[in-house]
């Protein structure tokens, strides 16, 4: 009946429109949830936010865009900067294109990004650079994705991780880290670890913050009041927490970590940095779970954060928008719980004068790990041929301060 | 059968809402800024609504679009340059008699009219027998008519 009052010009709504849906929705969500008792919020089951960061061309100021990566025995690494104005391209697909049966290793770099922290924010500290010990990186991951057995393994390096730099002697790990480069961090994973890495991902921390923003924060079951006066982290209460990416910042990045106890004392994770990394893992599961079940781990919704979050990140040239939509339909197919963790076994040692940590080559679980990612099937010992040491589930350390599951959330 | 999921159903409803809200608004820019919030809207409860999901969003345009009306934010309009003038009038007619209307028989005439929805479907949304939804529809256009004095094109 009223036809003549249409839009002569259509409507057919777009990515950008998708994208800012979510946002509102989410921003629904954290009016609703912030007016009710945390116990109401629904925990939600997820996917992964570097996965989905991923998505991200670089477009960069300084000039970095695609990084080429690596041969799996890292030998040679060329930059190459973005045509930014070379159109991505992206037609999203009703279904995820079908992913290569092959394990793949992504090294997965968070970096500092000041650009989208607001000055007056109670969490500006936990994006600046952490200038007393001059550190370029904070999180290094390699992500094992393997599309045949829905398999996740995570398996993250202490950024204090004593190993062999090629061509520079020994030093910390993230020492081997270049903001523009990074092809030497690879050749010290294969020359330290025998570790290969396909794919490159540097998630800006600004991405992880929009990311989990956008699907509506995440909800975590607290087992303490926790608080970190270097990161502005303070959550006054245990029980269920529902974090916005600012404040999830704050948690994942927090190195000098207290929790409450029962009788209303303060005191600091023992575990420090590897209770850090446990953390971030456990963290990295529930954004997981929490983006596909708000329904933006398709086709559709990935496509929509590659054109929305394309400047927070840098991937490897090998890492087209088509990759990603393989990768992320693989991705989609796992149930976060089933993403194993896993960090490097090591004891603190003292070398020229700073406190290092050195990786334990002989433990048996820490190598079965080391095979996994590795893509070797489960070493028989020499000395008990009868036992395969096949990776464990998890290996942090039994004192790390994690959410307690038993908490509804 | 398995719910339908909101991520496949998205472009259908964003463009009911889209098009519910310009034919109100007759503006582009409003017509998206409402279809986006009736959209988040919908997703937040999702398993409630799904059933009637393309009336639901319908009327949440609708009643979104009415509302700028009414608080006098969007009384212009960027009119097309063919017809411009006709559509104005007829929208700013249109516009005036919607709220004019009772709020049921305007809720009606939005989801029957504006929304093209079939009347089992308003009368579904609305939790009504199709019989008063036939009476609503049957009043309400009946005063929409005086009100737009049949306007060229109109009803």
């Amino acid at each position: 009946m009223f036809e003549q009052l249409d839009d002569t010009e259509g409507f057919e709504p777009s990515d950008v429109f998708f994208v800012e849906t979510t946002r509102r929705w989410a921003s629904l969500r954290r009016r609703r949830t912030t007016t009710r008792a945390a116990g109401g919020v629904l925990c939600l089951a997820i996917a992964t936010p570097v996965f989905v960061g991923a998505a991200q061309r670089g477009d960069r100021s300084d000039g970095l865009g695609h990084v080429d990566a690596t041969p799996a025995d890292g030998t040679t690494v060329e930059t190459e900067p973005v045509d930014s104005t070379a159109a991505p391209g992206i037609a999203p697909a009703e279904t995820f294109p079908a992913a290569d049966p092959q394990a793949t290793n992504f090294l997965i770099v968070g970096a500092d990004g000041n650009a989208c922290v607001d000055p007056g924010s109670p969490y500006a500290k936990s994006f600046a650079s952490d200038a007393s010990n001059g550190e370029r990186t904070d999180t290094i991951m390699v992500v094992r994705l393997d599309a045949a057995t829905d398999q996740v393994s995570v398996l993250s390096f202490p950024r204090d991780l004593w190993v062999k730099i090629p061509g520079e002697g020994s030093g910390r790990i993230n020492a081997a880290y270049r903001h523009d480069d990074p092809q030497l961090l690879i050749d010290a994973l294969w020359s330290e670890f025998q570790v290969p890495v396909d794919h490159f991902i540097r998630l800006d921390f600004c991405a992880f913050k929009k990311f989990v923003d956008a699907v509506g924060g995440v909800d975590v079951p607290m087992s303490y009041a926790v608080r970190d006066a270097n990161t502005g982290l303070d959550i006054a209460q245990s029980g269920c927490h529902l974090f916005s990416g600012d404040e999830a910042l704050a948690y994942v990045r927090s190195r000098h970590f207290e929790y409450m106890d029962e009788t209303g004392s303060w005191h600091e994770d023992p575990s420090s940095d590897l209770g850090r990394i446990a953390r971030q893992q456990d963290f990295v599961r529930r954004v997981l779970a929490r983006a596909s079940s708000s329904g933006i781990l398709t086709p559709r919704g990935v496509s929509a954060l590659y054109e929305a979050y394309r400047d927070d990140l840098v991937v490897d040239t090998g890492l087209t928008i088509a990759k990603l939509l393989e990768f992320a339909g693989a991705l989609s197919a796992v149930s976060p719980s089933d993403i194993r963790g896993y960090q490097i076994e090591a004891t603190a040692k003292n070398i020229a004068g700073s406190a290092v940590l050195v990786w334990d080559k002989s433990s048996s679980s820490m190598n079965a790990i080391l095979d996994l990612f590795r893509g070797l099937p489960p070493a028989i010992s020499p000395a008990s041929p009868a036992s395969a040491a096949t990776a464990p589930e998890s290996n942090a350390p039994a004192s790390a301060i994690l959410p307690d599951t038993q908490i509804e959330c | 059968m398995q719910r339908p999921r909101f991520d496949d159903e998205f472009s259908d409803l964003a463009g009911i809402a889209y098009r519910v809200a310009y034919r109100i608004l007759g503006d582009r820019p409003s017509a998206e800024d409402i279809a986006q919030e009736s959209l988040a809207r919908a997703y937040q409860r999702w398993t409630r609504i799904v059933e009637y999901r393309q009336a639901w969003v319908a009327r949440v345009a609708g009643n979104l679009a009415l509302d700028q009306i009414r608080r006098g934010k969007r009384t212009m309009m960027t009119p097309r340059p063919v017809d411009a003038e006709i559509l104005l009038v007829e929208r700013v007619d249109l516009q005036r008699a919607l709220l004019d209307l009772p709020k049921r028989q305007r809720e009606a005439v939005v989801l029957r009219y504006i929304a093209d929805l079939s009347e089992a479907d308003v009368a579904a949304l609305l939790g009504c027998s199709p019989g008063t939804i036939k009476s609503h529809l049957n009043r309400g256009t009946t005063r929409l008519r005086l009100a737009l004095h049949d306007s060229p094109g109109g009803l």
